[in-house]
């Protein structure tokens, strides 16, 4: 195996494959702000295009530093003073985009990534934890909030009597 | 089926990225979006390998799309003299760059590359023939893979390439303890021709590269220099310190090799009958070396102590692969119960199932636990009173669903053990520990409340614990149906951010009650578990944090009067992380991690009693 001379990455390809689950778990981690969407991805892959650094595993390697690129845009923008968290009530009236974003916006970015991966992107927590850089038990920590979260905000089909 | 909420999640999956991102990448890095620190990058890289390493199926890629066009490579010539029994030089005819054997270390010639790059020089390292065998000209097989790097080896090369280059100083963070102040020698960017040093340790590695126009009669100087300067890292580690009683502590040597391993759950019958688990990572030697060397793997641990000294026993992995290309372990113990000296149960997990296995005395094995058809499942905490009356606890869940489990093993099978509807969904299960047939508990959180389940023999009742914000037990001690410790950790909100304050909470047959802890403690504290010789002698385990947020470990001792905050095991060198406790017949055992983790060594177990 070599680390220095493998054939260039097709970032084509890599872009194909990984784009729109990279974009959109970026998406959820801002909790709706696809300008750190867009800065994320394209910064990430622009990194790995410069990079004469062996990128051994180009898959984790994108995800961790999209996400911490997403990170410093999310405290650069914390100065701005955040806009209202909408009411349970207001989130329950939208049934589209709009609700599923204010509801993000209630859990913490981390909570907001793991549950995307996990939950809609269907990957394993093994590999939820691979992409987020941390480690499966903080990524059950996470899930296990964000979940809780989510089940009282946007319902839950078999009651939510039971946990409320 | 998907609960409504993750319906409505999947309106995420409508959106797609700009396809112009990619040209955007293109045009290159954007300066506002500054890049993170040095050393924040070398953690990413550490935890991409972390992940992948152990497995032998890893993908390697160099990004050598934007490198200027290369002439086409041009092979020097070398050649290794002097008798195979003494210091042997090696020599490259071109240059005339040459590195003499250095005493008690192997010299081993090297020629490989591929592609655009060819690379010839040779290899310095304490162990013999640390190179895969197929080095020659298009075999690609320079530097090998971290995770095939025998344990204990240190390998340098001291190569003279021609082709593609990279510069790979910045895998080392400006701190790394590793002598590599040679690293900006000579550095040139763009120069075709260069003497790299390739440093591998503890299958981890570091690489720094200098360069210039060509390689000068001081490189021979400076590569000795490398050699001595990397020297320290070649002999075991001699933070050890073992046998020697610091500040009331002292540290047994545990036989788990050096490639990483950590301790999580200890437990102990008598002074000579204690079990320590957890997992680790060693070569796995009943798979032939691939190309790229011996196949490393993350096991189950199983540790015994005789009174005298901690052993290794094996115990099977169930996740455990290996056929090529997907060669990996990884289940995982988590708790030990020391029922009697030929009846001991660890839990854990394996893969998405919990895991369950047995010692009977002559060897562990796997035994059938309820599967659930759930994912995600782990067993925390297991404890048993007789060979028919054990308990394990922990959490399982399906896609959005978490709860409380609690299994029973009566002498012949595990079953499921029914708990009252807690709104158990979102309950995990954290520890559990039984006096008797008819006296058991086990804790854990749910929701904004701690969990506290009762078992009088005949069923599990819900017992109401002291209203506290965000608590979380994740310890308890059942001494007596009068008498049994709980601890755990209040924090400011549910999300578990913000400060954390100490739990300890007592059971004196009626009902739970918090207990006072000296002052002594810093303002934030987080507990983590309980252990008991008998009534008057408790052990809790935690760590702190002062105001100046200063961490540091916790142990309190209760000696059937009050709580006192007694030296943690610091004084031993590097130790961090105290977890688990036992304490049993006079002895007591306090496991944590020496804290040794860095880019080329892995952090190993430590398990410490008092002494003095």
């Amino acid at each position: 195996m070599s680390t220095r001379t493998a054939p260039a990455t097709d970032f084509e390809a890599l872009f194909r494959d990984l784009g729109p689950v990279l974009w959109r778990s970026i998406y959820a981690y801002s909790a709706g702000d696809a300008e750190i969407a867009d800065d994320a991805v394209a910064e990430s892959f622009a990194r790995a295009m410069e990079s004469r650094k062996p990128i051994r595993h180009p898959r984790p390697w994108l995800f961790t530093t999209a996400f911490r690129i997403a990170a410093g845009e999310l405290r650069r923008r914390r100065r701005d003073p955040p806009p209202a968290l909408a009411s349970d009530a207001e989130i329950a009236s939208d049934p589209g985009l709009g609700g599923v974003v204010e509801a993000l916006r209630q859990l913490s970015p981390a909570q907001r990534a793991a549950v995307y991966l996990r939950d809609v992107a269907d990957l394993p927590g093994r590999e939820v934890a691979a992409l987020m850089g941390t480690s499966e038990s903080a990524v059950r920590v996470h899930l296990y909030r964000a979940r809780r979260r989510l089940r009282t905000i946007l319902g839950d089909d078999e009651g939510a009597n039971d946990d409320a | 089926m998907r609960e409504t909420w993750q319906q409505r999640l999947r309106v995420l999956e409508n959106l797609r990225p700009d396809d112009g991102l990619l040209e955007r990448a293109r045009a290159g890095s954007n300066p506002r979006l500054a890049p993170a620190p040095r050393r924040r990058r070398l953690l990413a890289a550490m935890v991409a390998f972390a992940v992948f390493g152990a497995a032998s199926a890893t993908i390697a890629v160099a990004l050598l799309g934007h490198e200027p066009p290369t002439p086409a490579p041009q092979h020097t010539s070398g050649k290794l003299t002097g008798p195979a029994n003494a210091s042997r030089v090696y020599r490259d005819d071109q240059s005339g760059f040459a590195i003499t054997q250095p005493t008690g270390w192997y010299l081993q010639p090297v020629q490989s590359g591929c592609g655009t790059f060819d690379l010839i020089g040779a290899v310095v390292s304490n162990i013999p023939n640390p190179l895969p065998q197929d080095t020659t000209p298009g075999s690609c097989t320079w530097p090998p893979s971290m995770s095939t790097m025998p344990a204990n080896g240190v390998v340098i090369l001291f190569g003279i390439g021609e082709g593609g280059a990279y510069d790979a100083e910045q895998t080392l963070p400006a701190d790394t303890p590793v002598p590599i102040h040679l690293s900006n020698l000579h550095h040139r960017q763009g120069s075709a021709r260069y003497l790299q040093v390739t440093f591998h340790h503890q299958s981890q590695y570091a690489l720094d590269v200098w360069r210039g126009t060509e390689v000068s009669t001081t490189d021979h100087a400076t590569a000795e220099q490398v050699v001595e300067s990397i020297r320290p890292w070649a002999t075991p580690r001699t933070d050890q310190h073992y046998g020697q009683c610091l500040a009331g502590w002292e540290r047994q040597p545990i036989p788990v090799g050096d490639l990483g391993a950590g301790v999580r759950g200890i437990d102990a019958l008598s002074a000579n009958d204690a079990w320590a688990v957890g997992t680790y990572s060693h070569v796995l030697g009943s798979v032939p070396p691939g190309p790229n060397g011996p196949v490393v793997v993350t096991a189950p641990l199983a540790l015994q102590w005789d009174g005298s000294a901690w052993r290794l026993v094996s115990a099977p992995d169930p996740e455990l692969q290996t056929k090529e290309p997907f060669i990996s372990g990884g289940s995982e113990f988590v708790d030990v119960a020391v029922v009697g000296p030929d009846d001991v149960w660890a839990v854990g997990r394996g893969g998405n199932y919990g895991l369950v296995e047995h010692w009977d005395g002559s060897g562990w094995s796997v035994v059938a636990s309820p599967r659930m058809n759930l994912l995600d499942s782990t067993l925390e905490g297991v404890d048993g009173t007789r060979p028919d009356d054990v308990w394990a606890v922990g959490s399982g869940g399906q896609h959005g669903e978490i709860g409380a489990v609690v299994e029973h093993w009566d002498g012949r099978s595990w079953a499921l053990s029914a708990i009252p509807d807690v709104g158990t969904r979102y309950t995990t299960a954290d520890a559990v520990s039984a006096s008797s047939r008819t006296d058991a508990w086990v804790v854990g959180e749910q929701l904004d409340r701690a969990l506290a389940l009762h078992w009088d023999g005949t069923r599990w009742t819900s017992v109401a614990t002291p209203k506290i914000r965000a608590p979380r037990l994740t310890g308890v001690v059942d001494l007596a149906p009068n008498d049994a410790w709980a601890v755990g950790t209040s924090y400011r909100d549910v999300d578990g951010r913000g400060p954390s304050y100490p739990l300890v909470e007592h059971w004196d047959g009626t009902r739970w009650s918090r207990v006072d802890l000296p002052s002594s403690l810093p303002p934030q504290v987080s507990l983590n578990e309980v252990a008991a010789a008998g009534p008057d002698d408790v052990w809790v385990t935690g760590w702190g944090e002062a105001a100046d947020h200063q961490q540091s470990d916790i142990v309190l001792h209760y000696d059937g009067q009050s709580w006192t905050v007694t030296n943690a095991p610091n004084a031993i060198p590097g130790l961090s992380g105290v977890r688990a406790v036992a304490s049993a017949g006079g002895a007591t055992w306090i496991t944590g991690s020496d804290g040794s983790e860095t880019a080329y060594r892995r952090s190993l177990p430590v398990i410490a009693s008092p002494c003095g």
